[in-house]
């Protein structure tokens, strides 16, 4: 019996912006509820490679495929398909700000999946319990906290009941008292739905628990791949070894 | 200066030159709407995708923003009913100047406004699944809104101000009254001091009443 396609295929993707390559003939493959670690230093291409996966850049080489569905150079309406069954979580939260937390999760199901206000609504509170928020509902993204900013995009990525969440440094533009209670709901999210997961972070602590695999990226190519725990405590690489002595020292 | 003023002639013949505000108010207001909503459409056919749309909206902003609104005006109510057979009246022929060049005048502003929206915020409505027409409509418009306000008020009063060419073709707004009153009793000073003040008044009023608008926004950016 062969294994089960994975849920996330990269394949050879290269991505240039100007100069040089950002990914440079990168491969990685996810299988269906499984959670990974992404790490690397700054200007790796962490960031671009959430994006392609995400439709939201085009790639020069390799091809991209999530569910089965090609993403590279999928039509409008495919690649709508596929952001759907998406969600994606910024470092900088990207709330729309002239929405309140509870209208910021309702807008996507009622104007994309044409969901009745009540239902939405419903289902927005619900989902501001979740990540701890039940109070917040009528708050605008200025009035709350980064951490808070951070939980509302959570739940407004939730809202379209996504199979694949990508994380890109969820917690890196918070205060280290905020990034626990971030930390905690990605967490419990994992716990709940069993969802697959691309989360960029740092946070170690979080990825020994919750990852099963990690990799280490550098100059867009993959320099380390290993079970979360082994990753982060026995790396064979030497570079991963520097670059996990540097993130702890910070 | 050998110039008696009589003031007194204002008692009399005030109110029908103030009656020119109610013409000068019914041009500008539909040209205003006209001008704000077709400001929108331009800006937005800036954004898609299609060549057509784009150039469509780049020619008529480059068109009706360097044609000067005298000539556009005389040229639409002269020659238009020329070329087509179609005449309008004094009024529908300046909503249609005042409009066209507003216009382009609007689309810039809310491009703008538009350009000073983060990409991010496309990037997150575009994650979640949303059409571009969708990220428009939904997440940069609402919030470029409340930026182009203060370049809005400018252009909406621009168009408000272009009111007075309209006496060129015989629209009954102030100006025209002002004139016909100057000829009638040789008063220049007191009739044309008297249009001023009722403009002055009208769109400084009109300015008071945006700036209330800008008091709706209850959200603040991050
Ligand atoms: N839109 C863009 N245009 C040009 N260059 C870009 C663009 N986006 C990213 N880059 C470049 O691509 C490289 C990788 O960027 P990317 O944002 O993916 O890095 P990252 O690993 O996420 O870094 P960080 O940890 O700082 O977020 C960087 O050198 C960056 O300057
Ligand atoms: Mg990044």
């Amino acid at each position: 019996m062969s294994a089960p396609d994975p849920f996330v295929r990269v394949h050879g993707v290269t991505k240039t912006y100007g100069a040089g390559p950002v990914l440079n003939g990168l491969s990685l493959d996810l299988a269906h509820g499984e959670v990974l670690v992404l790490c690397g230093p700054s200007g790796c291409g962490k960031s671009t490679l959430l994006r392609c996966i995400n439709g939201l850049e085009t790639i020069e080489g390799g091809s991209i495929t999530v569910g089965g569905v090609r993403v590279d150079g999928a039509d409008a309406a495919t690649l709508q398909q596929i952001r759907l069954a998406t969600g994606f979580v910024f470092q900088n939260f990207n709330l729309f700000p002239h929405m309140t937390a509870l209208e910021n999760i309702t807008i996507a199901p009622m104007k994309i999946r044409n969901v009745s206000k009540r239902q939405a609504e419903e289902q927005g509170r619900a989902l501001l319990a979740q990540v701890g928020m039940p109070d917040k509902a009528a708050s605008f993204p200025f009035q709350l906290s980064g951490g808070q900013r951070q939980r509302v995009a959570i739940a407004r990525a939730l809202a379209m009941q996504p199979s694949l969440m990508l994380f890109d440094e969820p917690t890196s533009a918070l205060d280290p008292e905020m990034r626990e209670e971030v930390l905690q709901v990605i967490q419990r999210v994992h716990h709940e739905h069993g969802m697959t997961m691309i989360v960029v972070t740092h946070e170690i602590g979080f990825a020994k628990s919750v990852a099963s695999r990690a990799m280490l990226l550098d100059a867009g190519r993959i320099v380390e791949e290993a079970p979360a725990r082994q990753f982060f405590t026995e790396p064979r690489e030497e570079r991963t070894r520097k670059f996990l002595r540097a993130i702890v020292n910070e | 200066m050998n110039y008696t003023f009589q003031f007194g002639v204002l008692a009399e013949y005030g109110p029908y030159l103030a009656g020119g505000l109610w013409h000068a108010w019914w041009t500008s207001f539909p040209s205003i709407i006209l001008t704000t909503v077709l400001g929108v459409v331009l800006a937005a056919m800036h954004l898609t995708r299609s060549i057509l749309l784009r150039g469509a909206a780049v020619v008529f902003v480059d068109l009706f923003r360097t044609l000067p609104v005298v000539v556009l005006l005389i040229w639409i109510h002269y020659v238009m009913p020329i070329l087509t057979g179609i005449s309008s009246s004094p009024t529908t022929s300046s909503i249609i100047a005042l409009s066209l060049n507003g216009a382009a005048l609007a689309c810039e502003a809310f491009r703008g406004g538009l350009a000073a929206i983060p990409p991010t915020q496309t990037q997150a409505a575009q994650s979640l699944g949303f059409s571009r027409w969708q990220v428009f409509r939904y997440v940069t418009l609402p919030q470029a809104f409340f930026a182009t306000l203060p370049s809005l008020t400018n252009v909406h009063i621009t168009v408000i101000k272009n009111v007075t060419v309209t006496v060129l073709i015989a629209v009954p707004e102030v100006m025209f009254r002002a004139q016909e009153l100057t000829i009638q009793f040789f008063r220049p000073l007191e009739f044309y001091t008297g249009a001023a003040i009722l403009y002055v008044a009208l769109i400084w009023g009109y300015a008071v009443f945006m700036r209330s608008l800008e008091k709706l926004q209850k959200w603040q950016p991050i």
